[in-house]
């Protein structure tokens, strides 16, 4: 997997990251994105997110300078498989993209991509919480681009809003009536005894939600699962961010199936945990299913739905993705490739 | 041939912001700090379009000098 990729180039070998390399690695995102960052800062949070132990390698593929020994430009990957090695879906998800300026005209960060995406020759690749240039290159590689809808249920019994701007003449959302659907917290053997089936593209496993979100070093997820007639029939994964004295409920995976009308199951969750609003950002190839479980679209003529909580910035933002994959219906949740991670510690 | 090499000129002129005085068929990007990734990908686009040709992604790497999109337009 280390092996010599691309030898042609006289000052840059391209190729992946070794296990070994860790202290370059964490040099470069230093200089060349940020001091203190928190890949730089948690080597559980690194390890996590980018070791490969079987293969001793970080999934980073690297220019790494022949002269100078340093990294020049590095692209992060995060396979899916990363979570479960024996999930048969290929797909991966590229991270951090970054080249040191001085060598941006060698073309080495158009060199990593191409030779990372040949050496996987991955179906399906995704790419989410992207720039405007990077959103520019990738659309040049005939990716698919666009940007992640924005999900919304406002606690109606709540008054004010300190996270979240509502406008003040917000509609209550009485057409969906109360159903035998039953909304409760599961646990983590629960969960694991559950026949549940990913219902989106790239395909997760029960497995990849384990250890995707149960056994994350850092934030805690509460899964949450709808039942009819005693049977699970989709669950949420989320996570409760806190703001000061303030509450919201982030739905960052799904697996199984959007129910249908579920507004007032919401509603009563959101009660219990005391948090303004619930909040899905993804992209479906259905948007109808999840406006029809009670869900409403993030107006940002005069709602504010803030997207980064580390530190706390109360404003619209658009998560952009790029993608390539021959099926149409692929998927994005928040909590893919890097996206769902602390940036505090 | 000689309409061409204005056109592919003065679109590397606009995309690089450099006086197409400036430029020539040898100019490389080797020597250009202007001329990075994403303006790289600016000039294989605004070439494809202009020239209706097609550039293979596997080949746009090489391409080092202005010269080097005569191959694909002519």
């Amino acid at each position: 997997m280390s092996d010599l990729i691309d030898n042609n180039m006289e000052m840059h070998t391209i190729r992946i990251c070794n296990e070994d390399e860790k202290d370059k690695l964490i040099d470069f995102i230093r200089c060349c994105w940020k001091e203190d960052h928190i890949l730089t800062k948690s080597e559980e949070l690194l390890n996590f997110q980018h070791l490969d132990k079987v293969n001793k390698i970080y999934n980073f593929i690297v220019a790494f300078n022949n002269e100078t020994g340093a990294f020049d430009a590095i692209l992060g990957f995060i396979p899916l498989n990363k979570y479960d090695q024996n999930v048969e879906n290929d797909n991966i998800w590229l991270a951090v993209w970054k080249v040191k300026k001085e060598y941006a005209n060698l073309l080495i960060g158009i060199k990593l991509l191409l030779n990372l995406t040949n050496m996987y020759n991955s179906s399906d690749i995704g790419v989410i919480g992207i720039s405007d240039d990077a959103m520019e290159i990738y659309k040049a590689f005939k990716y698919k681009t666009g940007s992640l809808e924005h999900f919304i249920i406002k606690n109606e019994n709540m008054e004010y809003f300190h996270i979240a701007k509502f406008p003040s003449d917000t509609t209550v959302n009485t057409t969906l009536k109360k159903n035998n659907i039953h909304l409760k917290e599961i646990s983590r053997i629960e969960f694991e005894k559950s026949n549940l089936k990913s219902g989106f593209k790239p395909s997760k496993t029960i497995q990849y939600f384990v250890k995707r979100y149960i056994e994350h070093p850092f934030y805690k997820y509460r899964f949450f699962g709808f039942y009819l007639n005693g049977e699970i029939a989709g669950v949420f994964i989320s996570r409760i961010i806190t703001v000061d004295e303030s509450k919201c409920l982030r739905i960052v995976d799904w697996i199984g199936k959007f129910p249908d009308n579920v507004y007032h199951q919401f509603q009563e969750l959101l009660a219990n945990l005391d948090c303004e609003y619930v909040d899905l950002l993804c992209h479906v190839a259905d948007i109808q299913q999840v406006l029809k479980m009670g869900f409403s679209l993030k107006n940002e003529a005069d709602m504010i739905i803030p997207e980064y909580f580390e530190p706390f910035v109360r404003k619209n933002t658009d998560i952009r993705f790029a993608y390539k994959s021959n099926d149409d219906h692929y998927s994005f949740f928040k909590g893919d490739g890097d996206q769902d991670r602390p940036n505090i510690i | 041939m000689e309409n061409n090499t204005q056109k592919l000129l003065g679109i590397c002129s606009e995309i690089l912001e450099i006086e197409v005085t400036e430029l020539s068929l040898e100019t490389s990007r080797l020597v250009m700090e202007e001329w990075d990734s994403l303006a790289h990908i600016r000039l294989i686009a605004e070439m494809e379009e202009i020239f209706n040709c097609e550039i293979p992604i596997d080949s746009i790497t090489e391409i080092e000098k202005i010269s080097d999109f005569l191959q694909y337009i002519r």
